[in-house]
């Protein structure tokens, strides 16, 4: 099937943006209520996914986990979205300048630190907690993002269409605006997914070594962290979490795969 | 006796046709030149012959090289035939040669491949090779990467490919049609000379009859995937019994009309001194950079009404020199003004007074807008209220003038041919009725007939609209028809001017000379009849 990759993707992630949203609205049990002689159950009729150690009900902390996660890595995204694209599209109009160098170079600055490293450091001096691994992870984004647009502005900027609206008075910013980004959008979708998709990873990470998302919110990393000293007795409670981290990543990777072929112009045109 | 038979060779992609029937037979020594417009299918035509169709193509009919049914070989066999016996000569000598290889291992790499040689004793043959395109010294230039030479030297260079295997065939597809004329001229009489030498038949494909007609034994002449006309070359052109040949030929001729002018009035355009420089990368690290001069110390003035060309070829600082104009370059030295107001940082209000057209119909366009954003924006240049309602009457009107219809404002750019967009991209230009219009290789880039009519358009518009242009062209043919007035640049200065006739029929300077006679000229052959 040719949109095999993409609809496979994109079935595996509404299937976890399903999970998501049903979680407002109801679980199966309440997460807050601990039940200590129902612990470690392994999945049953009652508890679909089994238990913790603590009797909460696996499935319950997965959807809200799913929650939280798509709520990090979305507003990560957005961050660096919002930052990167603009930083990117004004180094591409002033190329060579002096705000161009001090655009591109300080983003070089923030891809040569690990960006564990950093995410660290940020929680270290304000804190662990969700907003911050948000912030963190949304600064790494900003670097990916004005790469990628000023990458493809660069070569628009070259396009006649472009020389014909500076013909007609048209300012950088203005063209920025109105020719270049809606050219680049496919690309910025397409990278938008994977980011989004590495976004849930970092997340995961952070809150594996508790600097992420803080209990009792649950949080996928926070459960593997969680299940490593039970993992002899009660593997599922690894497996389970790490296999809904799987499921959401591979989701939106093959999603942005398919996504690209479908947007990418050259692909297209080969189609019509 | 014929080398290569090809019969009734049909082509399918999906449900289009691409080639009809095509039948012809290729003689050995003979040139068989196949012409027509774009999207005939001529080179569709010569990508068959050596079987490199596109994959989901349907091929029908029957291909014989000597005794060989082509079509019926499989992937291994056509191997040996490719470049051993067949060889091909693309348009485009960047892309065709590999850029990390130098031109002499490439060379001898084909050589190596398809015979027993070694590689010193192919390295000796590639010496030869090389020196008989005309690439001497040859040991010099062996060890040259592509880009260290110019666009001539790297068609040499793949034809050196081509003629390396002593091949029966070479099929050359536009292979001059990205060169300037000078070059043009050159690696044409190469080509000619090298084909008789090695009694080589040839198949070239062209959309240009002047060079057709100075080159080939026979014509082809296709029309939408068949082949309306096959004759031998002072034959075809004496009786030229197709239509459509009669019109490809008439189009090729066109001159048009040009309204009469009165010229004494105040200068529009008047450029003062001007050189532009651009700063080259620095080769050591604490040394200051060198300057490129692109245009240096051009003057001249364009009055109201007047319609002038500059003439030259690639590198000459054309497109730098239009730039320049349009206030988008910034000036080493020199002035630039339009109705005595400096261009460079003027306000809306002056910038509004010029405007363009580029050559390539289809990078000109954001693919995003509709026709409507698209042609209304130069209005950004006219600050104050218009309402909407006038600038929606002057978009229908303007696609009126330019021959398309209103309803056309809604669409979007894909949905127009290379001519339709040319003539969008002129009501884009016109739409403010600027005082002054830069045609930049505004018809390079389209088919003979459609050419004419752009030029007709044009001339059309001059007329109507008392349009000053300053048309910027390689094609001495256009300049010819379309100017009263024209320039002559080289290496950034201009180096002859004066009336558009005059410069043309008694060029004072040689180089002016040169061009004028490299142009490849279409044959008079009516009046022997």
């Amino acid at each position: 099937m040719k949109n095999g990759s993409l609809i496979f993707g994109a079935l595996l992630s509404v299937l976890v943006i399903i999970a998501a949203g049903v979680s407002f609205l109801w679980v199966p049990f309440d997460i807050t209520q601990l039940s200590i002689p129902d612990k470690l159950q392994t999945p049953n009729k009652i508890h679909w996914l089994g238990t913790d150690h603590f009797g909460r009900d696996i499935l319950s902390m997965i959807m809200i986990g799913a929650r939280t996660s798509l709520a990090v890595a979305l507003l990560a995204v957005g961050i660096g979205f919002s930052i990167g694209v603009p930083l990117g599209l004004a180094a591409a109009a002033r190329k060579n300048s002096l705000i161009d160098e001090v655009i591109m170079r300080t983003n070089d600055l923030i891809f040569a630190f690990p960006s564990l490293v950093i995410a660290i450091l940020i929680t270290a001096l304000f804190g662990a907690g969700a907003m911050n691994a948000i912030i963190a992870i949304g600064i790494f984004n900003i670097p990916v993002f004005a790469r990628v647009s000023r990458g493809a502005a660069l070569s628009l900027w070259q396009k006649e269409f472009i020389l014909a609206a500076r013909v007609s008075g048209k300012s950088d910013f203005l063209i920025s605006a109105e020719h270049i980004l809606p050219n680049i959008a496919n690309l910025l979708i397409v990278q938008g997914t994977i980011q989004f998709s590495l976004g849930i990873l970092a997340e995961a990470g952070l809150s594996y070594v508790g600097l992420g998302t803080q209990p009792p919110i649950p949080s996928w990393g926070r459960m593997l962290a969680d299940a490593q000293t039970m993992v002899s007795f009660a593997p599922h409670l690894a497996i389970i979490p790490g296999t809904a981290i799987i499921v959401t990543v591979l989701g939106l990777n093959l999603m942005g795969d398919g996504l690209r072929d479908i947007l990418d112009p050259r692909v297209r045109k080969s189609r019509e | 006796m014929s080398i290569l038979s090809v019969e009734n060779l049909n082509l399918k992609i999906g449900p289009t046709k691409i080639l009809e029937d095509v039948s012809f037979e290729l003689n050995e020594g003979r040139i068989l030149a196949i012409t027509g417009e774009s999207g005939s299918g001529k080179s569709m035509t010569a990508l068959s012959i050596i079987q490199l169709q596109p994959k989901n193509a349907n091929l029908g009919g029957k291909i014989f090289f000597r005794d060989q049914e082509i079509t019926k070989k499989n992937e291994f066999e056509l191997c040996k035939i490719r470049g051993a016996k067949i060889g091909m000569i693309f348009q485009e000598p960047m892309t065709a040669l590999n850029p990390v290889k130098t031109v002499g291992d490439q060379i001898s790499e084909t050589i190596v491949l398809h015979s027993e040689k070694n590689k010193t004793s192919a390295d000796s043959e590639t010496l030869k090779i090389l020196e008989r395109v005309g690439l001497k010294p040859a040991i010099d230039v062996f060890k040259r990467y592509p880009h260290e030479l110019s666009g001539g030297q790297r068609q040499r260079v793949v034809i050196g490919i081509a003629i390396a295997l002593k091949p029966s065939i070479i099929i050359a597809d536009e292979p001059t049609t990205a060169l300037d004329v000078t070059t043009q001229s050159q690696i044409l009489a190469l080509l000619k000379k090298l084909v008789k030498e090695d009694n080589i038949s040839m198949i070239l494909i062209t959309h240009d009859l002047a060079v057709v007609a100075n080159m080939a034994d026979q014509i082809a002449v296709m029309q939408n995937g068949k082949i309306v006309e096959i004759e031998e070359t002072q034959k075809l052109f004496k009786s030229m019994k197709h239509k459509y040949t009669r019109s490809l030929f008439a189009a090729s001729e066109h001159l048009v009309e040009l309204p009469i002018i009165d010229t004494n009035t105040d200068p529009l355009l008047s450029i003062k001194n001007v050189t532009c420089k651009y700063r080259l990368a620095r080769t050591k690290v604490f040394s200051k950079s060198d300057y490129f001069t692109a245009v240096s110390d051009v003057s001249f003035d364009i009055k109201n009404g007047e319609r002038v060309g500059l003439v030259g070829e690639s590198g000459c600082g054309k497109s730098t020199l239009t730039r320049a104009i349009l206030g988008l370059e910034p000036i080493f030295e020199g002035k630039i003004n339009v109705d005595d107001v400096n261009i460079l940082n003027a306000k809306a209000s002056i910038r509004k007074n010029i405007q363009v057209v580029f050559q390539d119909p289809y990078g000109s366009f954001n693919p995003r807008h509709r026709v409507s954003t698209l042609i209304k924006e130069p209005f950004y240049l006219i600050k104050g209220s218009i309402d909407t309602k006038k600038i929606e009457n002057k978009i229908e009107q303007v696609l009126e003038d330019v021959g398309l219809s209103a309803a056309d404002k809604n669409k979007y750019i894909h949905e127009f041919s290379g001519g339709q967009r040319q003539r969008i991209a002129i009501a884009r230009a016109l739409i403010i009725k600027p005082k002054l219009v830069i045609f930049d290789e505004a018809v390079s880039a389209l088919d003979v007939t459609v050419r004419a009519q752009i030029l007709d358009l044009i001339a059309e518009l001059a007329a109507e609209y008392g349009l000053t242009y300053l048309f910027i062209s390689h094609d001495l043919s256009v300049i010819r028809s379309i100017t009263d007035r024209c320039l002559v640049m080289k290496n950034g200065k201009i180096i002859e001017q004066g009336l558009t006739k005059k410069v043309l029929e008694q060029p004072k300077n040689r180089y002016t000379k040169n061009l004028i006679d490299a142009v490849p000229k279409l044959p008079n052959f009516q009046m022997e009849l």
